[in-house]
């Protein structure tokens, strides 16, 4: 059966926005308002415009709600989103007008509805346990200090399992599987906000520049290459990438 | 066909500008949001020169009023702040945050409103509960001296070596030590000198470059042998006047605090002069002392003492709150918990009562600027009021006039203070960095009464 909620964008939501309790309720949220809005935007347009044109405009208006709506979001929690984070809430749009234009939502708003909903659930379920593993912290509120928590739990590595886990987990509760292309823009953006390690023998450029390659050569390698034995319907795809991720990213941390 | 694709780039152009629209109608939505907290930029009028101003990085007077920028060491490295003022140089407009690597979710709280909201709208200086409204920790703690130096006026000095060293190390972790060698009857040597906790000296430090006060001052090591340099030259302590934060304009280049110079240097006089302190005798009894007002926790402190045989033969600190439960009982019942692995509440107070009794006096009990003391084991709570009651008890028992400003707790119920300044609350389990956040705001107060 086809996969209905759009599993790239919460992949990219989860990495860049499970931290804490709050911006994944507010991240999760939007990535639903996104999809349907494009879902919605598409059944509306598609009799009217030409295919390249409707997938322009449907990726670019999705994109732009979900960046806006995101960047008002956190201005209110008094914080302002950096451009980095803005361009990648951005694409986070896009990716949910890419699963609309599919064409495998087909107007089932309310599948779509209720597998969002579980991928949300999982999403701030995890993303509280990150932010409890790592400040002793829900919602901003202390709850417990206590010694098994580490800033390690903050680290990206664990937002990219944490991905992984979120996808597979749903995946497995309706039975489907992801088999997506896209996991390069999920990861690419990643790197490009959070790089693994810092290189300054090669100079300020070539420095920032081998430190990009070197985790997407990695990922590309991983994704080509590695076939996982007897790996469960769930997690095949789009999850093991995530997964895959999270490991590169461990190991590059090192450095 | 023709009409679908002019349609589409209609449609596409359409979409386009409406997306432009919604991002920028956001982007001014978000900076208005997001910046009605955030201070305005006000027109500088007058910048003035911070070097030689230990802590303070920019000073400038405003359209507003006026803006200080202090630098103070937290607990977890450096903490920056920017205290922009009225132009009465006195009433506090706002604190900010501009840096500080403070624990997340204990000292990174004064970065938050709900702290920082306090300093809105107040008089500095400000204070803590249990600390004095100095910036110097060496000012709250500077002896007074006149009596002191009255003593040891005239006095004749044994020729010899004479050593005195700081009975605890300072916020940096530098011992403090003095060296004064007298020969026929004259100082002709003075050094003076901090010891780090590895053994790296202060003096060395600063020559390596390893201990910058300022980037254009004298080094520390320059300044130490200017101050040691004009005790030789006056003989005598008397031309080292102070001011409240235990500075001194008597030595060209010196702008270092001087008070444990002094400190030390009278201790070597002292001993050179053969003056030595007659333990003050006590009479049996038993003397209790309260603080005047609770708390901000409610509880009421108070210490009692029994003398017998001219001795501290018992000692009790305890504290009792608004519903008459005494602290010592609740932590041991563990519903006055400070931490989950050390020791209770009682066992730090009775452990401070026998250290009391052992050393029958206070002298050993030094603390730093948040209160606490290193010199009881186990000892982790502030220690500050126990140091005032007790010290009333002993005055109490040697029949010492207590005056009126000793006993009072440092907010009454009215909200005032006895202290000049305005109280402000800690961030819970953070006393390390609000005491750095205080005294720093304190460190701009100063600053700009002597520029103003």
């Amino acid at each position: 059966m086809k996969l209905k909620y759009p599993a790239e964008a919460f992949a990219l939501g989860i990495v860049l926005f499970s931290a804490g309790m709050r911006e994944a309720f507010a991240a999760g949220i939007l990535v639903i308002l996104s999809v349907v809005f494009a879902e919605f935007l598409k059944n509306i347009l598609e009799k009217f415009l030409p295919g390249w044109s409707l997938k322009i405009c449907v990726c670019i208006a999705a994109g732009a709600l979900y960046s806006s709506a995101f960047l008002v979001g956190f201005a209110a929690l008094g914080t302002l989103l950096d451009t980095g984070t803005w361009l990648a809430a951005f694409l986070i749009g896009v990716l949910a007008a890419y699963q609309a234009l599919r064409g495998e939502i087909d107007a089932q708003y309310g599948e779509l509805l209720l597998e969002s909903a579980a991928a949300w659930g999982i999403w701030i379920l995890f993303a509280v346990f990150r932010e409890f593993a790592g400040n002793g912290t829900v919602f901003g509120n202390t709850v417990m200090t206590a010694g098994f928590q580490s800033k390690a739990f903050q680290e990206t590595a664990f937002a990219f399992l944490m991905a992984g886990l979120t996808l597979a987990l749903t995946n497995g509760i309706f039975k489907k599987e992801c088999r997506s292309k896209l996991s390069l823009f999920i990861f690419v953006p990643a790197v490009l906000l959070f790089r693994p390690f810092a290189l300054r023998i090669l100079g300020e450029a070539a420095g920032l520049i081998w430190t990009i390659l070197v985790p997407i050569v990695m990922f590309l390698s991983v994704k080509i290459t590695l076939r996982f034995s007897r790996i469960s319907r769930s997690y095949r795809g789009l999850p093991a990438d995530m997964l895959a991720a999270g490991f590169i990213y461990m190991i590059l941390s090192i450095y | 066909m023709k009409n679908k694709e002019l349609r589409g780039i209609l449609a596409l152009v359409v979409v386009t500008a409406l997306s432009f629209g919604v991002i920028a109608g956001s982007r001014v939505l978000s900076t208005d949001l997001a910046g009605d907290s955030a201070e305005e930029e006000s027109a500088v009028i007058e910048e003035y020169d911070v070097s030689g101003a230990d802590g303070i990085e920019s000073a400038a007077q405003t359209e507003n009023g006026y803006e200080v920028t202090a630098r103070t060491k937290g607990y977890g490295g450096d903490i920056v702040l920017k205290v922009a003022y009225d132009t009465d140089g006195q009433t506090i407009q706002s604190v900010e945050v501009l840096e500080q690597n403070e624990t997340e979710s204990l000292g990174a709280k004064i970065a938050e409103p709900e702290f920082l909201d306090q300093f809105a709208g107040v008089s500095a200086p400000v204070y803590l509960p249990g600390m004095s409204t100095s910036a110097s920790d060496e000012a709250s703690e500077a002896p007074d001296t006149s009596a002191d130096l009255e003593v040891l006026k005239d006095a004749a000095l044994s020729d010899g070596t004479y050593e005195a060293k700081a009975a605890a190390p300072d916020s940096n972790g530098f011992t403090e030590e003095l060296t004064l060698t007298v020969e026929d009857g004259k100082i002709t040597s003075v050094n003076w000198d901090a010891v780090g906790e590895d053994g790296s000296k202060k003096s060395i430090l600063s020559e390596n470059g390893e201990y910058v006060m300022t980037e254009d001052g004298p080094t520390w090591k320059e300044q130490s042998e200017a101050l040691a340099q004009a005790l030789i030259e006056n003989q005598s302590l008397d031309f080292l006047t102070t001011d409240e934060s235990g500075k001194t304009d008597a030595v060209a280049g010196v702008s270092i605090s001087v008070s444990s110079f002094i400190d030390l240097a009278q201790q070597c006089l002292k001993e050179a002069a053969g003056i030595t302190e007659e333990p003050v005798a006590l009479i049996d009894g038993t003397y209790e002392a309260k603080a005047s007002a609770p708390d901000s926790n409610g509880f009421t402190e108070q210490v009692n003492m029994t003398v017998k045989d001219g001795a501290v033969t018992e000692v009790t600190w305890d504290a009792v709150g608004e519903d008459g439960s005494k602290k010592s009982i609740l932590s041991e019942n563990g519903e006055y918990v400070m931490t989950e692995d050390g020791p209770t509440w009682k066992e730090q107070s009775e452990a401070l009562a026998q250290a009391l009794i052992e050393n029958q006096s206070l002298d050993f009990l030094t603390t730093d600027e948040s209160g606490k003391t290193d010199a009881v084991a186990g000892v982790s709570i502030s220690v500050s009021s126990f140091i005032d009651l007790a010290q009333q008890c002993l005055n109490q028992a040697a029949g010492i006039e207590t005056t009126k400003e000793a006993t009072e707790a440092p907010a009454d119920e009215e909200g005032g203070s006895a202290q000049e300044g305005t109280q402000i609350d800690a961030v819970s389990g953070a006393t390390i960095s609000s005491t750095a956040t205080v005294t720093a705001v304190n460190a701009t107060y100063d600053f700009l009464q002597t520029v103003k």
